[in-house]
């Protein structure tokens, strides 16, 4: 399904109010262009400050109430199993980015400067659902971080540690593109491309289908709408280094195969049928996460990633 | 209770990776976890080398050292960072006081991904593809009874 001229519209010129009557998988749509409609850089900092929103102008009062009333006990703790990996995810890519300014295009650099603000909002969107909503209660973005951690699936630390060990071997080696292109499959590629976007349909279309959680609701698919910004100015880096030299494909490949044996594993089971998913929809929902990223940038898997892929148990998370 | 960067912790360190998961951690995950690990312990060879960057003096060396064959430690030693930095494969080190956050029941995974153990030798999508098994070593290294040194 393709989205029309006008639901496009609606996704770009859409403001905060507007996103909560926005159906998200229009937005989950409107991430993927094909490489030669990938906006500059300037284009993509333009659409940021006309789409950033005010994290603080989102009341969770009604979320609050369908948190304790209307959701039973096994959809709240499906919900929390997801949404935590969300709450460190955001944290993660909001801390780790700052080292791929150094060695980047002019341009993107002035466009990074807005990802990195979108990504220290997210991380207050989840802060303020696990206090305003949740209940936690704590000083600071680590304490309630660090109280919403038990839900989070122990393999996180799999595609979240690489991300913060390739953001150290940026920070000593910022003009390397080999690493650049390591951290852009890592961070672009898997934790926002598929990760995230993958996440973000599951939990979006459970608040739609049972019209619970409006804030939430509206403030994700707002992030969700953020997200497609940091895909594709993440997707035409990689795609210039790529047109550079096309033997950094190499990179690509090599840290995908990382990050996929890393998803082979897991080490507890996650409930999606309270929130209306089955874990194989899930896994056919990375599978098609991944394809779509990779099509935007032209690049194809070798065979032997197809049994990497049919291994993959999803990590519930993302950035 | 053998000191800290001891051979005599070095050695019990060795004997606690070897037989891990005890049963009661071995229970708490799926079982297709330790599946998981037991497919990647075959392409665990070389040193491993874990450094503390300031510890105070005193001790006979800074660095403790596993050296893997197929995944089983064959040895473990104490020794000095220089050595360990021409002879390891991997090279992960903190500071003195991450370190005793870490004896103090810390999460591993976090010390991973808070960067209180970083990477300093070794290349880190290599490492990674053995994720879980180096995580499930310092849970492991975490629960032997070790006396710290008290900072000068
Ligand atoms: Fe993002
Ligand atoms: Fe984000």
């Amino acid at each position: 399904m393709t989205v029309t001229a006008s639901r496009i519209d609606r996704i770009e010129a859409g403001d905060l109010q507007g996103m909560g009557r926005t159906d998200i998988d229009d937005v989950l749509d409107y991430v993927h262009v094909p490489t030669a409609h990938l906006p500059g850089y300037l284009e993509l900092y333009d659409r940021y400050l006309r789409q950033r929103w005010n994290v603080n102008e989102l009341d969770f009062s009604v979320d609050r109430a369908d948190w304790t009333d209307r959701m039973t006990e096994e959809s709240r703790q499906s919900f929390l199993a997801i949404a935590s990996g969300f709450h460190h995810g955001e944290r993660q890519v909001e801390a780790e980015l700052a080292p791929l300014l150094f060695g980047i295009p002019e341009d993107y650099k002035v466009f990074l400067t807005s990802h990195l603000e979108d990504e220290a909002r997210h991380t207050v969107f989840f802060d303020r659902f696990y206090r305003d909503v949740v209940g936690i209660q704590g000083d600071g973005i680590m304490d309630i971080l660090d109280a919403s951690w038990p839900y989070i699936q122990e393999t996180f630390v799999g595609p979240f540690g690489l991300l913060s060990y390739l953001t150290d071997d940026l920070r000593l080696h910022p003009y390397d593109k080999h690493i650049q292109m390591r951290y852009a499959t890592t961070y672009m590629i898997w934790i926002e491309g598929v990760l995230a976007l993958s996440v973000m349909k599951i939990t979006l279309n459970y608040a739609r289908d049972f019209k619970v959680l409006p804030a939430y609701y509206t403030g994700f698919t707002a992030t969700c709408r953020d997200e497609a910004r940091h895909v594709q100015g993440g997707m035409r880096f990689v795609r210039q280094l790529l047109d550079e030299d096309p033997a950094y494909v190499k990179d690509i490949h090599d840290t995908l195969r990382t990050l996929l044996t890393m998803a082979g594993a897991r080490s507890g089971i996650v409930y999606y049928e309270p929130l209306g998913w089955s874990e194989d929809r899930v896994k056919a929902l990375f599978a098609d996460q991944l394809s779509k990223k990779l099509a935007m940038v032209g690049v194809s898997l070798p065979p032997e990633f197809e049994e990497m892929l049919s291994m993959v148990k999803p990590t519930l998370a993302g950035g | 209770m053998p000191g800290f960067m001891t051979t005599e912790w070095a050695e019990s360190c060795m004997a606690a990776v070897n037989v891990w998961p005890p049963a009661e951690r071995r229970s708490s995950k799926l079982q297709e976890f330790w599946e998981w690990i037991d497919a990647v312990r075959p392409t665990v060879h070389g040193r491993l080398a874990l450094s503390v960057r300031d510890l105070p003096a005193g001790a006979g060396g800074d660095t403790l050292v596993f050296d893997f064959d197929a995944g089983k430690a064959t040895s473990a030693a104490i020794v000095e960072r220089a050595v360990a930095d021409d002879t390891a494969t991997f090279l992960l080190a903190g500071s003195y006081d991450d370190w005793r956050l870490m004896f103090g029941g810390y999460d591993v995974g976090k010390m991973v991904m808070y960067r209180k153990l970083m990477l300093e030798k070794g290349d880190t999508l290599e490492f990674f593809m053995a994720a879980f098994f180096w995580t499930e070593l310092l849970a492991a290294i975490q629960t032997v009874p070790v006396e710290l040194l008290v900072p000068a």
